[in-house]
């Protein structure tokens, strides 16, 4: 408070000068807003209600494993069904196609495989590997040409 | 915690290894992610060669979706057979698991059946291993899953009929947890494989560059 | 267990003694030493091939050997280098050492592990079986397709290739299973990983990279196996097949391998520095997240080895940046060690001396390896003597001079004598030397155009010289074998025994007897912190080198089951005879095919052998028990 560059500059810009030109404090007059996730106060209850649903307390019943068993057929007739209409999809069939098999893959792995009630370490390990195949492969089939317009007949 | 207490219930014991894990089910797990990388190099190999036979049988004209639809569909019911067998045996219900053990066994077996016919039906089309590129990868991918599936058949007959004689001890019951979590990844193989070969490849015709490629190294 | 009692021809063996003990081991260290062993038999049989090779380029147009039999003997020099010496001594250094360093009595497989070393072995004298029936394989150590093919080698060669390495594949690949299990589940109780040596640590990573690339390769030669042996279409161009895949096949295995050859012996290095600097490793988690990055990223960069293919800018400039980035990991391992050694007190002796060898070749053969990772110079670079100085000094100044690192270092641990001090610096001075006039001309040699794979050159190009002094260096670094093993038989044959810790070791297999006792540790230890072995001896260290206060000394865990005796597995000969029945089922797929009626096909008779007695051999491993019942 000594030099009058000082008191000019409180007098101008701090918080309790009443002046024009406030620039905020750091702590005091903003305190940080509490932490949200990405999709605000919505993350939480979504991610408990999947735990809860899919840990359950009716886990490792014979009912509960067929239920998977029925989602599984389900996945697969629908799978079979988008087949047979595939013109509807065009170009997007082929996603669909594997985001369906990808459904499934993560089905089995996870109940029938027991990973969702095993330690992480395990999931961990097995979501490693699999990444890294599928990086692998997905490079090697692009630089193969794999994903490039195939040729036409021409009519 | 929560996840330790009903791990507690449902495995009855947690190994005294670092990790809590039991050094069988640690290698199955590992042996699993190295047949990863088998299966996904044949299945590569598979998308690399997709349209481009030259000759035929092609996938479109010689493919039958509705019969391996439904020997699909007996491979993941088997899968939940499995998983059933493996709930009785922690619950020390012996009768129960040698049925669920033994309906694996008939399941897997049906699909067995089913991969002879389709086999024997190409054959007779004309496709084999060695007549083009879509039956060499078609026969090898395919095969190396059936000879799993015969080894993983094998192996549950084997456990049925000789490892459950008498009690069972929780050292049997760790067994059927290793075959189990084989035949669930001879499972999603063969999702991954039926979606690629069958579902997304049916529409796979002749190689046109490559015919014009060869016709030019054949021809020139 | 189980009340079915499986019919055995041979009663179980149970003594220590004799020629069955040895076949019947699931010992770890006795495991370890048989891969040693042979591992250094082989080292023999490659060096000669190499000399031979060097004796033919001495001199223009020189013809010591023809040219088929040269392309054999540069192509065997190769796959036996790499899969029958580097990879199963690094396997020899695992298998003694990791339970030793984890406090662990055996790892955690113990028969698997004899059935690893069998199969490599039998494996491994079937590939070189193929000298004496009808010529080796002589399509080069990476079996470029379609030259594979049976087009462009008739014979039996290449068959040869891909089966015997079909089964050393599969050694690998049990033994990879063994060692992850075992590091993950069977450390001592208070060692976590961030409390493990290096060299387990790295031990951890090769294992992973091992159990994940070698089924591609497996994949890659079997599909050759079976274009060669069932006439399928997998690389016949004419039916549409690309030799391309062949390549990215085996890159992709490919690169992860020399990771898989280099970070074991990258491994030793981070355990003798310490302990001959006096001095706490620098940057432990730095090092190891390191070498974990290495492994990860080793996956992405298979095609720098096909800048030349024609694989299109946009895929060359990709992994060419994924190769330029590896290189910072690894700078920072150098860049530890360097920490390590300075301001140490530093022990010259053998060990220490390979170990900067280590360092220093390393970081040559590293700087070239990094001028290849551009394709405009790689495409002057590729298929010259460039490259070949350049893994050669990534392999022989770094993994075998690693590996002859840790060989000097465990010695004492191991036989309970020390290898001589002055023939052992002999032995790497001569070493050191050879090896630079060896491979230390082909830097310009290949900048001067010369190709590799020629069995000759006209008179005139300007090569002989180097090429001269070149075989020079190659004879050297004989005589230092040689120096090598005079020193080896003077130490078998001397009675001087060493202590059980001579270098004042940090890790924990310098707190048992050497040699180590069936059992290993008497008491299993309770580890408190990295380094623990050391901090139990020097106390008042810990402040200084950790910043921590030393705590009063955990009771140590009982391990004995009141009785008193500690139960180890029994002896087995089945992973001996599943590794025959499998090794001939490989083989019989080569020949000897009998034709099923009716169909396409034929059966390889020798296969259904192998399988039966595969299949016998693999019922009596199931059936017995890990242990029996009042043996030792």
């Amino acid at each position: 408070m000594a030099n009058p560059i000082s008191r000019a500059w409180r007098k101008l810009f701090y918080q309790d000068s009443g002046s024009y030109f406030l620039l905020p404090k750091v702590d005091a007059a903003y305190p940080d807003p509490p932490n949200e996730g990405p999709f605000g106060e919505a993350g939480p209850p979504v991610w408990h209600w999947i735990d809860r649903f899919t840990y359950g307390g009716k886990v490792a019943t014979p009912f509960f494993y067929t239920i998977i068993g029925v989602w599984l057929a389900l996945l697969t007739l629908v799978e079979v069904y988008f087949f047979t209409i595939d013109d509807f999809f065009g170009s997007f069939f082929v996603t669909i196609m594997l985001l369906l098999a990808l459904l499934k893959f993560v089905i089995v792995v996870a109940f029938f495989m027991h990973l969702r009630f095993d330690k992480n370490i395990l999931t961990l390990v097995f979501t490693a590997g699999f990444l890294i195949a599928i990086f692998v492969f997905v490079i090697m089939l692009s630089v193969q040409g794999q994903f490039a317009p195939s040729p036409q007949i021409a009519p | 915690m929560a996840q330790a207490a009903l791990e507690q219930e449902q495995h009855g014991h947690v190994a005294d290894t670092n990790t809590g894990i039991s050094n069988r089910k640690l290698l199955m797990w590992v042996f699993l992610a190295s047949d990863c990388l088998f299966f996904g190099s044949f299945i590569a190999t598979y998308l690399v060669y997709r349209n481009e036979s030259i000759v035929g049988p092609f996938p479109n004209e010689i493919l039958d979706i509705p019969l391996t639809s439904v020997s699909t569909f007996v491979l993941l019911m088997s899968s939940l057979a499995m998983v059933l067998a493996l709930h009785y045996a922690q619950k020390s219900q012996l009768g129960l698991t040698r049925f669920w053990i033994l309906a694996v066994v008939v399941l897997g077996s049906v699909f067995l059946g089913f991969q002879v016919y389709e086999f024997k039906t190409f054959v007779n089309e004309g496709l084999t291993i060695r007549s083009n590129l879509f039956g060499t990868t078609f026969f090898v991918l395919t095969g190396f899953h059936g000879l799993h599936v015969l080894m993983g058949v094998l192996w549950l007959l084997g456990m049925a009929f000789a490892h459950f004689k008498g009690a069972l001890t929780s050292r049997s019951v760790e067994d059927l947890e290793m075959a189990g979590l084989y035949w669930h990844f001879v499972d999603i193989v063969w999702i991954i494989i039926f979606t690629v070969i069958y579902l997304i490849g049916f529409s796979d015709g002749e190689g046109i560059e490559t015919i014009e490629h060869a016709a030019s190294i054949i021809g020139g | 267990m189980t009340t079915i009692a499986f019919p055995t021809l041979i009663s179980r063996p149970t003594s220590y003694t004799g020629l069955w003990s040895w076949i019947g081991t699931v010992d770890h260290k006795r495991i370890g030493t048989l891969y040693g062993v042979t591992a250094f038999l082989y080292f023999l049989i490659g060096g000669i091939e190499a000399l031979i090779i060097r004796g033919q380029l001495r001199t223009a147009e020189n013809d010591l050997v023809s040219p088929e039999v040269f392309n054999q003997l540069f192509t065997m020099h190769g796959t036996t280098m790499v899969f029958m010496v580097v990879m199963p001594m690094s396997a020899a250094f695992f298998n003694w050492m990791i339970p030793l360093m984890i406090g662990a009595r055996d790892v955690a497989f113990p028969r698997l592990n004899a059935f690893s070393y069998w199969a490599f072995l039998f494996g491994s004298i079937f590939l070189n079986l193929s000298f004496v029936f009808g010529g080796a394989p002589d399509a080069g150590w990476f079996g470029y397709a379609n030259l594979t093919g049976n087009t462009y080698s008739p014979g039996d060669g290449v068959t040869f290739w891909a089966l015997g390495l079909t089964i050393l594949g599969v050694a690998s690949l049990a033994a990879s299973f063994n060692f992850v299990v075992t590091i993950l589940n069977m450390r001592a109780p208070g060692m976590g990983l961030m409390k493990m040596p290096v060299f387990i640590w790295m031990a951890l990573v090769t294992s992973v990279l091992m159990a994940l690339a070698m089924p591609v390769i497996a994949v890659a030669l079997i599909q050759l196996a079976m274009d060669r042996v069932l006439d399928t279409n997998f690389f016949n161009p004419v039916a549409g097949g690309d030799p391309v895949l062949w390549q990215h096949l085996f890159w992709l295995f490919g690169h992860p391998e020399v990771y898989i050859l280099i970070l074991p012996a990258m491994g030793i290095v981070s355990e003798t520095l310490p302990v001959f600097s006096k001095k706490p490793l620098f940057g432990y988690p730095a090092i190891v997240l390191a070498g974990a990055v290495i492994g990860f990223m080793g996956w992405f960069v298979w095609s720098h080895h096909m800048f030349t293919v024609g694989l299109g800018p946009a895929a060359n400039s990709a992994f060419t940046i994924s190769t330029m980035l590896i290189a910072v990991p690894t700078g920072v391992k150098i860049f530890n060690w360097m920490g390590t050694i300075w301001g140490g007190k530093l022990h010259l002796n053998t060990s220490m001396l390979f170990s900067l060898g280590f360092i220093a070749m390393f970081i040559i053969g590293g700087l070239s390896g990094v001028t290849h990772a551009s394709p405009p110079t790689d495409a002057q670079q590729q298929d010259t003597y460039y490259i070949v100085a350049h893994f050669h000094y990534v392999l022989f100044g770094g993994s075998i001079l690693g590996l002859f690192a840790g060989g000097y270092y465990w010695w004492p641990k191991m036989t309970g004598k020390r290898l001589g001090e002055t023939f052992g610096k002999w032995h790497f001075w001569t070493m050191l030397i050879g090896f630079n006039l060896t491979f230390g001309p082909m830097h310009w040699l290949g900048l001067n155009g010369m190709p590799r794979r020629i069995s000759t050159y006209a008179e005139g190009m300007g090569w002989e010289t180097s090429n001269a002094i070149a075989t020079v260096g190659a004879m050297l670094i004989a005589v230092s074998v040689l120096v090598f093993i005079i020193n080896v038989i003077r130490t078998i044959s001397s009675k001087q025994e060493a202590e059980d810790d001579p270098w004042d070791g940090r890790t924990l297999e310098w707190s048992i007897p050497s040699p180590p006792p069936a059992y290993n540790f008497a008491r299993i230890p309770q580890v408190k912190s990295l380094d623990d072995y050391w901090y139990t001896k020097h106390p008042e260290l810990l402040h200084d080198e950790r910043g921590e206060q030393a705590e009063s000394v955990a009771p140590v865990e009982e391990d004995t089951h009141g009785g008193g005796s500690i139960h180890l597995p029994s002896m087995s000969y089945y992973p001996f005879v599943v590794a025959i029945g499998m090794s001939i089922g490989v083989i019989g797929f080569m020949d000897g095919q009998v034709d099923i009626p009716s169909t396409e096909l034929q059966f390889p008779w020798l296969s259904a052998v192998g399988i039966v007695i595969g299949m016998w051999g693999l019922l009596g491993w199931i059936f017995e028990p890990v242990t029996e019942e009042g043996g030792h």
